[in-house]
């Protein structure tokens, strides 16, 4: 058994070497190219990725602006509806008495 | 070229500099991934996909070793999740077989194993099954020992290791191959 053992051994040391294929380095050049093409392709989508944000984080950014704005202006308008109906002694309490 | 300017080239990702590259280092990187498989054709993929790794990831590489170290462990690590790969796939399909769900199984492992009559394959299946016992850092170990050109050092090297812990892995790697092929050829 021992001599089975041992002669599999030597038939896995004694193995031989291999040489590529015809087409190995052809294909690997391609695979490569394709590569090459993705990486360069991925980097100008994470440009226009960059872009898109930005563009939203600006719209967002008027959006909320506009949104602070309008409200002081109603609080604003508020206050003077507030003068005016005072002005008029129309409030509430007087106009149910 | 020198290995700096090379290197250089590599980063820039001068394509002339890939086919140097390829030049010294195809063949070893080949047969390396050969001797893991045993197989002519998935060692001619996984030694491609190597080169792909490289090209993606040259740009990352600090010269904390040699290049031709960091090229050899990227196929050794790429050649071990192959059989990984394929022992899963084996898993899948013998489960599916017990269950006669043979087809699905097949679906379910990426289709079916390539039923290919390399002799070679047939001749060292005895010897993959014994090294398919051994944990991945005694398989590492034992099979770059037996492929030419590489010495303990540059093992230790590769996996990051002492030259003592390399020749403790050998050891006791060749004891529990010899055991499980005795144990293999015995139930044959």
């Amino acid at each position: 058994m021992n001599d089975l053992v041992l002669q599999k051994l030597k038939e896995y040391e004694s193995l031989e070497s291999i040489k590529p294929s015809a087409g190995w380095n052809e294909s690997l050049m391609k695979k490569l190219d394709s590569a090459r093409a993705h990486s360069i392709s991925s980097h100008s989508f994470s440009g226009l990725t960059i872009a898109v944000i930005l563009a939203v984080l600006i719209n967002l950014g008027f959006i909320l602006n506009s949104i602070i704005h309008t409200s002081n202006k109603s609080l604003y308008k508020d206050k003077e509806f507030q003068v005016i109906s005072e002005e008029l002694l129309i409030n509430p309490i007087s106009y149910k008495n | 070229m020198e290995h700096e300017d090379l290197l250089r080239k590599l980063k820039s990702g001068d394509k002339s500099a890939f086919n140097e590259l390829v030049i010294l280092y195809g063949n070893k990187v080949l047969n390396t991934c050969y001797r893991f498989l045993l197989d002519k054709e998935d060692a001619e993929d996984i030694s491609q996909e190597v080169f792909i790794e490289v090209f993606q990831s040259i740009k990352t590489f600090r010269s904390d070793s040699k290049l031709s170290t960091w090229i050899y462990r990227i196929a050794v690590t790429k050649s071990l999740d192959e059989i990984k790969k394929r022992n899963r796939k084996k898993r899948i399909i013998s489960l599916g077989k017990m269950l006669h769900l043979d087809d699905i199984a097949d679906w379910i492992a990426g289709g079916p194993m390539p039923d290919k009559p390399i002799q070679e394959k047939e001749k060292m299946d005895e010897i993959m099954k014994a090294l398919n016992t051994l944990p991945d850092n005694q398989r590492v170990a034992f099979t770059l020992s037996k492929l030419e050109g590489y010495t303990n050092a540059e093992i230790a090297d590769m996996m990051n290791n002492t030259v003592e812990a390399v020749e403790s892995l050998l050891s006791r790697a060749k004891k529990k191959v010899s055991a499980e092929l005795q144990s293999i050829l015995k139930n044959n």
